[in-house]
Parts: structure tokens; C-alpha cells; sequence
């Protein structure tokens, strides 16, 4: 548990650090997840020590930005002062990207849900 | 943010806050995980209600519960332990899932500029708007790049993350995407770190794509922004 912390909070020091130097544009955390799985994959591993901590940590992620997401109180003062407009855009604009990426994803990505009986018969793949 | 919060005021409210979300995964439970019942839509309300009634203002409020957004970092480090668990899963997938997260990301660019522009506004709310949908720290790294304004870049990334995250489920049953993978790229990508936590309460195989989709997107955005937003403008 201690160990876990002290790996997370090093990597997420070092990820601010790399970012600071090289990549202002990427937050610190998200270096830190990649050295932490860089780390992994070189041991072969997750130590068994990390699995509870971490997954209690991520399953709350909704639970620590919830204050974050009441902030939308505080956006409501600015679209009061006159960006409603931009908001409504916003709004088109998120809902058209949902929907290109669902399109996209579902038609690259979609699994068969009919059962096996009744797919097509499989061909032998041409060469 | 800039208020201190007092020792007592940051215990209620931590405890507000905690029972109301607490309150809010019961129901999710024995809803048999209903989405319009997920956690945060049940837990939000009764947090502003208490607010309002009490008269706190929401700066207070944040400063008192600092604790928990300060808890989203080492959360986003230990998002490693499920991506290492599904990088078989991941790996497998890996080339269709690039080719989903560039074209999401590049419609988010070209629709956040593109409609700011249809919509009047100038080079400043151009490039305030135009990084919405990566993670708050890179828009707003993104939009002082670009000349954004970033106290409202920050309050689009909100509004986009917020209405990505309740709506993007069932966004994908309607187009009839059941996929945990597809369904986890497009929280991902249209609602960075809300669509990761939306994900991650829905299946691990969800969260873990959606955590590929908002790293990903993060980065074809920071790529994008600074040729697209000066075409724009």
C-alpha cells in the first residue's frame, strides 16, 4: 500500500518534471501513467501489493471530479454574459464529433452480437 | 479557487459530498445501473441543493473539497494497473482504435473552430473554443498556444466533458454501437477524463479504451490546434 503510493507520487513528480522540460503540452499524470506502464511491462508484472489501491483510486475517478464538474455553476455566469451562442455551438459541435466517432468506431470496432448458428458460413479466405 | 477553506467546512463538505455520491451509487445499483441514474447526475443536484440552501458559493466550495480533485492525479498514474491488464485486449485492437481516435479528434478540432467561426466569433473565441474536447491542463496549455482565452477555454472543456460523458452511451445504442470498446473511444474522445470515469463505473474493458481515446486524442489535438486555428482565424 505505502509502496504504491510513494511509486505514484515519484512518477507523477517525474511526469510534471518531463513536462516542464520537454513537453509543456501534456499534463503530468498522464507521463506518469505511461512510466508506471513502462514499468510494468519491463518487470513482467503488477506487484500484488498495487492491485487494491489502484483500482480503489480508479473506480472513485467519478467521485473526484464531481467537484470539477460543479463548475458548470460558474459557467453559467459567462454564458449569461453572452456566450450562450458559443455554448449552443459547443453543444452542436461535441454532439457532431460523438457522432463521427461512434460511426467510425462502431464500423471498425463493432463485435457480431448475432450467435454462432446464425452467422454466414465462413469462406476459406482468398489468395 | 483562491479561498481558504476551514478545517470543519472542509470535513462537511468532503462528507456532503461523499454521502451524496454514496447515495447516488445505491440507487445506480439497484437501478441495475440505469444511466440516467448514474452516480454523478443523482450526486451533483443534492450537492448544489445543500449549497444553495446553506449559501455557500461554489469557491468555497472547491477550496473546502480540494482533497478530492487533488486525488484525480494519482488516479490518473494508477489508471497504468487496468491498461496493463488489458494491453492483450488493447494491442488487438490497437490499429482500428488509432484510426477511431484521429478521425474523433480531428472533428472536434475542425468542429470547435469551424462552428466558432459560423457562429461570429473572433480569433479569441476561436481559439478559446477549438480545445474543447482534450483534457482541461492541455487545453489550456493548447489555447495559450494559440491566443485563447483560458478562464472560458477551461469552462468549454467542462461543458464539453459534462455533456460527453452523460450523453455518449446512449449516443452509441442509438446508432447501434453495443461494442465496450467503440463505446469507450467515443467517452474518450469527446469527453476526456469525465468519459474515462464514466467509462471505468460502466466495465474496465470501457474505461481502459476511453483512457486510450482521451491520451490519444490529447495528442492529435496538440498536433492539429496550431495549424488550424490560425486558418481559422
Amino acid at each position: 500500500m505505502l509502496g504504491f503510493f510513494v511509486v505514484v507520487l515519484a512518477l507523477w513528480l517525474a511526469g510534471d518534471a518531463i513536462a516542464a522540460l520537454v513537453l509543456p503540452i501534456v499534463p503530468g499524470p498522464l507521463i506518469g501513467m505511461v512510466l508506471l506502464l513502462g514499468a510494468f511491462v519491463l518487470r513482467g508484472g503488477v506487484p500484488a501489493s498495487f492491485e487494491a489501491p489502484a483500482a480503489g483510486l480508479v473506480g472513485h475517478l467519478t467521485l473526484f471530479i464531481l467537484p470539477a464538474s460543479l463548475g458548470i455553476l460558474e459557467a453559467y455566469d459567462r454564458v449569461a454574459e453572452g456566450w450562450a451562442r458559443y455554448a449552443l455551438v459547443l453543444l452542436a459541435g461535441s454532439l457532431v464529433t460523438a457522432v463521427v466517432t461512434a460511426a467510425v468506431a462502431g464500423g471498425l470496432l463493432n463485435r457480431r452480437r448475432t450467435p454462432p448458428s446464425r452467422r454466414p458460413p465462413s469462406r476459406p479466405p482468398a489468395r | 479557487m483562491s479561498a481558504v477553506a476551514s478545517p470543519d467546512a472542509t470535513v462537511a463538505w468532503l462528507l456532503v459530498t461523499a454521502a451524496a455520491f454514496w447515495f447516488g451509487t445505491w440507487c445506480y445499483a439497484r437501478t441495475h445501473q440505469n444511466a440516467v441514474l448514474n452516480p454523478m447526475v443523482v450526486a451533483g443536484p443534492i450537492v448544489v441543493a445543500v449549497l444553495l440552501a446553506t449559501r455557500t458559493t461554489y469557491a468555497d466550495y472547491a477550496a473546502s473539497v480540494a482533497l478530492l480533485e487533488w486525488l484525480t492525479g494519482p488516479a490518473i498514474v494508477a489508471l497504468a494497473v487496468p491498461l496493463y491488464h488489458s494491453l492483450a485486449q488493447i494491442r488487438a485492437a490497437l490499429a482500428p482504435a488509432l484510426v477511431v481516435v484521429v478521425a474523433g479528434a480531428a472533428t472536434a478540432v475542425i468542429t470547435g473552430a469551424g462552428f466558432a467561426v459560423l457562429a461570429g466569433g473572433g480569433p479569441a473565441v476561436v481559439a478559446a473554443m477549438a480545445p474543447k474536447s482534450v483534457t482541461t491542463p492541455v487545453a489550456l496549455a493548447i489555447a495559450e498556444r494559440v491566443g485563447g482565452v483560458e478562464g472560458v477555454t477551461a469552462v468549454f472543456v467542462l461543458l464539453t466533458g459534462v455533456v460527453g460523458a452523460l450523453t455518449g452511451n446512449a449516443l452509441c445504442r442509438l446508432l447501434g454501437v453495443h461494442d465496450h470498446r467503440a463505446q469507450g473511444l467515443v467517452l474518450g474522445v469527446t469527453a476526456h477524463v469525465l468519459g474515462v470515469a464514466r467509462g471505468f463505473s460502466i466495465s474496465r474493458e470501457m474505461g481502459t479504451f476511453a483512457a486510450v481515446g482521451m491520451g490519444v486524442s490529447a495528442l492529435v489535438a496538440a498536433l492539429l490546434l496550431p495549424v488550424v486555428v490560425p486558418l481559422a482565424s
